[in-house]
């Protein structure tokens, strides 16, 4: 499994390779969460949040966008940072998902990048057996 | 893809280049900008643009512009109200973000000694909220009254003065919000966001009018030379992004059953008058409302400051204009007036004198246009024209506009050579993080004095002074 950041004018492209489309969603939240906050310094955990998400979306490009737009909510509104994240069902329009999150310390890990949203510019899923691509870029 | 040069100042991109391009584009660029424009994918966006169904004159790309999702940023798309759509990603994540430049009654030389102190304060007064937050939670009562009551929650709750109302678009209250329309998602990112600046290239920043083009109107606007003046860049914050989130989701899957097809998913849109369309457009006018807010409660801060350092309240709005905003305006298009839809997408409201959606005290002058340069740099101040009234849709350019990717900045130089070089023309800068400078360098963005130079020499919007900053806050 590999991400990359790609350069864009005014923005940022993440590039995610895993084996299929779950790990690489899996992956691309890994990598949205290593832009927001750079390498998380280890946390003084306090608490541990346990939480589900489920999606349910147009086709598979918008269920990618609508899970990781999910996670920028939990980060900016419940100002927690999913770090344990496992899919746990998936079809083309819809997943269902679990994570241990840990609340944000922002003096050990302030917000570097904030990111408003992710968006369909650009965006493209490659299947291929044992390999699937998954390009994206957000809005800064 | 065929482009012409039909003017100095002025490039068509004909829509014969694709079937789906239901009018021509425009774009207003010097052969130097053109060559940036050219660059990116910003032609091809503009020309995407001509696709949106009702779409009414020109597709319109203002010299500033630059590659964004689905519309270029520095684009204008005027549609028929009648039979158009409308289009989140023609307003963008930011919903109104803006601009607001405040007028003290202080000289250069009554700042100069305490350039690095103000700084300092102002930095301590106004959060850039992407951290824990802004000094204030609201109730989510409370959060609905501010984007139903836009500016005047402000004066009930004694942010605002009474006469700040007079001087921000649309008087500070765009009609029809309702906070109803908002998912509780939105509201939950937004609660404990105003009066926050946000990051990347939101900024606030300490001026000085350095020059006058334009005495008169100046005079008018309550400028004079050597005059110290603040600048406010910021928006909706996470609220209005989840506004653009949601409803381009829901409009994704809406398009079908309107049949209408657009060449990139980021352009989804729906007729104005269906009921997702109805449902978006209040609100956006809610998060714009909120915007406004935003603004006033950073102004306020401001006050303080200068209140306590140099004793002054003296503070006033020159005006405040919103960027990344829908609007229903009546426009004269082909000889026939006709109420449009204008997605201003980067772009600033720029009404010509005699304009009744102008205040009182600007009515006999012409809008004030504030374009915010990027950080460090100068900004500008213009003024609206008639002939933006013939060609633009009474629009013009909003800013610098990137060239450089924010990789590519940040392996320019260092924050500490930024900060270094920034000292060396006399400005003090203070951001929340290091990347937030070497992101923001003015060499990762195009020359904005070329810009104006664009829009005046088209006259779309007049040059009146010229602000040169001698201290920046950054997010």
């Amino acid at each position: 499994m590999v991400f990359k950041f790609l350069d864009h004018t005014a923005d940022i492209g993440i590039f995610v390779e895993s084996f299929d489309f779950k790990s690489a969603l899996e992956e691309s939240i890994k990598a949205l969460i290593l832009l927001i906050f750079g390498e998380l310094i280890e946390n003084d955990i306090y608490e541990v949040n346990n939480g589900t998400v489920e999606i349910q979306s147009n086709d598979k490009e918008s269920l990618l966008v609508d899970f990781l737009n999910e996670i920028l909510f939990l980060i900016d509104s419940k100002k927690i940072i999913p770090l344990k994240l496992e899919i746990l069902e998936i079809c083309n329009n819809g997943l269902k998902a679990k994570y241990l999150a840990y609340p944000i310390n922002y003096e050990k890990n302030p917000i570097r990048l904030y990111v408003k949203a992710v968006t369909f510019h650009q965006l493209e899923i490659e299947e291929k057996e044992n390999q699937t691509t998954i390009k994206f870029f957000v809005d800064i | 893809m065929i482009v012409e040069k039909i003017s100095d100042v002025k490039y068509r991109i004909p829509k014969s280049n694709f079937p789906f391009m239901r009018v021509d584009g425009v774009i207003y660029a010097d052969d130097i900008l053109f060559e940036a424009i050219k660059n990116d994918k910003t032609i091809e966006q503009i020309a995407n643009t001509a696709s949106l169904p009702g779409i009414v004159g020109y597709s319109l790309g203002m010299p500033d512009a630059h590659q964004g999702y689905g519309f270029a940023i520095g684009g204008v798309a005027a549609v028929d109200l009648k039979d158009g759509v409308v289009s989140p990603g023609g307003i963008g994540y930011d919903i109104n973000c803006g601009v607001r430049l405040l007028a003290t009654d202080l000289e250069f030389d009554d700042v100069k000694d305490k350039i690095e102190e103000l700084v300092k304060q102002l930095f301590h007064e106004i959060p850039s909220g992407t951290g824990r937050g802004g000094d204030l939670k609201l109730s989510y009562e409370e959060l609905d009254n501010v984007m139903k009551l836009g500016i005047d929650w402000a004066i009930q709750n004694k942010y605002a003065l009474t006469e700040d109302k007079e001087f921000i678009e649309e008087y500070g209250r765009i009609p029809n919000a309702n906070p109803d329309m908002l998912s509780n998602k939105a509201k939950e990112r937004g609660r404990d966001q105003l009066g926050t600046l946000g990051s990347g290239n939101h900024f606030a920043e300490v001026q000085i009018v350095q020059e006058i083009f334009d005495e008169d109107t100046a005079q008018s606007f309550g400028l004079h030379k050597n005059q110290v003046v603040v600048l406010i860049h910021t928006g909706s914050r996470g609220l209005g992004h989840q506004v653009c989130t949601d409803y381009l989701k829901e409009m994704d899957a809406a398009m079908k059953n309107y049949g209408i097809k657009v060449p990139d998913r980021e352009l989804a849109c729906v007729p104005i008058d269906s009921k997702e369309g109805q449902r978006y457009l209040q609100a956006m006018a809610a998060a714009a409302n909120f915007a406004f807010n935003n603004r006033q409660l950073i102004t306020y801060n401001v006050r303080n400051v200068f209140k306590r350092l140099f004793k002054t309240d003296k503070i006033k709005i020159v005006y405040d204009v919103c960027h990344n905003i829908a609007k229903i305006e009546e426009h004269e298009v082909h000889g026939r007036k006709m109420k449009v839809l204008v997605h201003r997408k980067g772009a600033t409201r720029a009404f010509p004198k005699g304009n009744p959606a102008l205040p009182e005290a600007y009515r006999n002058i012409g809008q004030p246009v504030i374009i915010p340069g990027s950080m460090g740099t100068f900004s500008y101040v213009l003024v609206g024209t008639e002939l933006a009234m013939k060609e633009t849709f009474g629009s013009t350019c909003h800013g610098a506009g990137r060239t450089l990717s924010r990789n590519k900045a940040k392996k320019m130089m260092s924050a500490n050579e930024a900060v270094q070089k920034l000292r060396e023309k006399g400005i003090y800068i203070q951001a929340t993080t290091k990347s937030g400078i070497t992101e923001e360098i003015p060499e990762a963005y195009k020359n904005v004095t070329e810009v104006v130079e664009v829009v005046h020499k088209a006259r779309i919007s007049t040059k009146v002074a010229k602000l040169k900053p001698i201290g920046v806050i950054k997010g």
